[in-house]
């Protein structure tokens, strides 16, 4: 009988063991037309994997969103093995290490400065610093109807490569945050200036993840 | 008994204090039936039609294909809390209530919403969205809340911040749904609803709504109960 109970026990742990959830960070692309209350654009692959809950920063420009999801392990196999997601390892204290040129040519490829990460950044920083750039472009976009990188615009072009009513846009949004732009001069890239604007906003929570510089 | 006369007097000053700062802005839809909001409200949104007043609770004046969308035409700081209270969540159809913060003034169809949902796409019970110009980006989801009657919505928006949060009919506060966004930076704050069988399967009261986030959420319980 005891035998029984104790097998029963195992049983149960191991049933809740294996739908526990963490939450996961992925870059990962949209999907849904966007029709109101019907079909929202949102994360690919999440509602088809079961996910219960998940929270994005939605990178309008790059059909992309960087989303935190809590997960179980089968959830997270099902979603990191598509070939247009980026997985971040489940421990975002760990540093980028060996990993540095392809975090790097990662962030470079969503139009996110990446060469400020350095081997000795964690994971959670890089978090930090692609999401507060994430908002940049999104106060640009909403704030103008326009994206600040596109034509012509890289994030190798200068604050003189843009147009007066370009620049009066980037001050705008500037103001918006309280942001200091006393360092920024027509030979700043485009580059510098979000990493400079990124520094200068809070850090942030999205589910129950804290995007900081820790 | 002086003493107890007392302490009841504060205490009810306090609740009376809390209740009338916490809310800028009250409407319990007290009032004739009507197929709009009345002259507080805008509506004339672009692909929208207007609420309805229906027996002292708001439904959406039409059903799928359309849905109903008003904004409070007063304005209000750029950190919001709007609430609402499900008096209706019924049908074998989707229904979706939804309070606005940073609503742009009509006709542009751009803010960010938090809504109740039942029946929905992809299981999809609760959700905040951004909405640009007519098009509904979805920010953060859950599935696992059955919202009822008597649930009471709040949606806030604090800086980049955004919460969605339930309070369950004689329950407690609940924070659902958390995450950031930058895109929308000011506005005004409203209601949307969707019905994809009948009107009456989905019906609001009480919406409430402030700028004045310095207090607890919890602030708002209560009001217009």
């Amino acid at each position: 009988m005891r035998a029984v109970l104790a097998f029963m026990f195992l049983l149960v742990g191991a049933t809740s063991l294996s739908a526990q959830t963490t939450p996961r960070v992925y870059v990962i692309p949209t999907t849904g037309t966007g029709t109101p209350f019907v079909d929202p654009i949102r994360p690919k692959y999440l509602q088809e994997a079961g996910v219960v809950r998940s929270a994005g920063l939605y990178m309008q420009a790059q059909g992309r969103y960087l989303v935190v999801a809590d997960v179980t392990a089968a959830q997270h196999a099902s979603i990191a093995a598509n070939g247009d997601v980026a997985a971040f390892p489940a421990n975002l204290q760990a540093q980028v290490g060996a990993n540095l040129a392809t975090v790097q040519a990662q962030l470079e490829a969503l139009n996110l400065p990446g060469a400020w990460v350095q081997a000795t950044h964690t994971y959670r920083q890089v978090l930090f610093g692609m999401a507060t750039v994430i908002h940049i472009q999104q106060r640009y976009a909403g704030a103008t109807s326009d994206y600040l990188l596109g034509a012509g615009i890289t994030l190798n072009s200068t604050v003189g490569d843009l147009t007066v009513a370009q620049r009066n846009k980037l001050q705008a949004v500037a103001a918006s945050f309280q942001i200091d732009t006393s360092s920024v001069t027509l030979s700043t890239t485009i580059r510098q200036v979000l990493r400079v604007f990124a520094q200068q906003l809070p850090p942030m929570r999205i589910l129950d993840e804290a995007f900081d510089a820790q | 008994m002086r003493r107890r006369l007392i302490v009841c007097l504060v205490l009810l000053f306090c609740v009376a204090t809390v209740t009338v700062w916490a809310a800028r802005f009250l409407d319990d839809f007290t009032r004739a039936d009507n197929t709009d909001l009345g002259a507080s409200w805008d509506a004339g949104y672009t692909g929208a039609q207007s609420l309805q007043i229906v027996g002292n609770e708001v439904r959406p004046l039409l059903a799928d294909p359309d849905f109903s969308h008003e904004t409070v035409n007063t304005s209000f700081g750029n950190d919001q809390r709007a609430s609402l209270t499900i008096r209706t969540f019924t049908g074998a159809g989707t229904d979706v209530a939804a309070a606005h913060v940073r609503n742009a003034a009509p006709a542009t169809r751009t803010a960010y919403y938090c809504a109740a949902k039942r029946n929905g796409a992809g299981g999809v019970t609760s959700e905040i969205v951004e909405l640009t110009a007519g098009t509904d980006v979805s920010l953060t989801s859950e599935t696992s809340t059955t919202w009822a009657a008597g649930d009471q919505l709040i949606c806030e928006v604090q800086g980049t911040a955004l919460r969605l949060f339930r309070i369950p009919s004689g329950g407690s506060q609940v924070l659902l749904l958390s995450t950031t966004d930058a895109s929308i930076a000011s506005g005004r704050v409203g209601i949307s609803m969707y019905t994809a069988n009948t009107v009456a399967d989905n019906e609001i009261d009480n919406f409430a709504a402030t700028d004045n986030l310095s207090g607890a959420s919890m602030s708002l319980t209560g009001i217009g109960q």
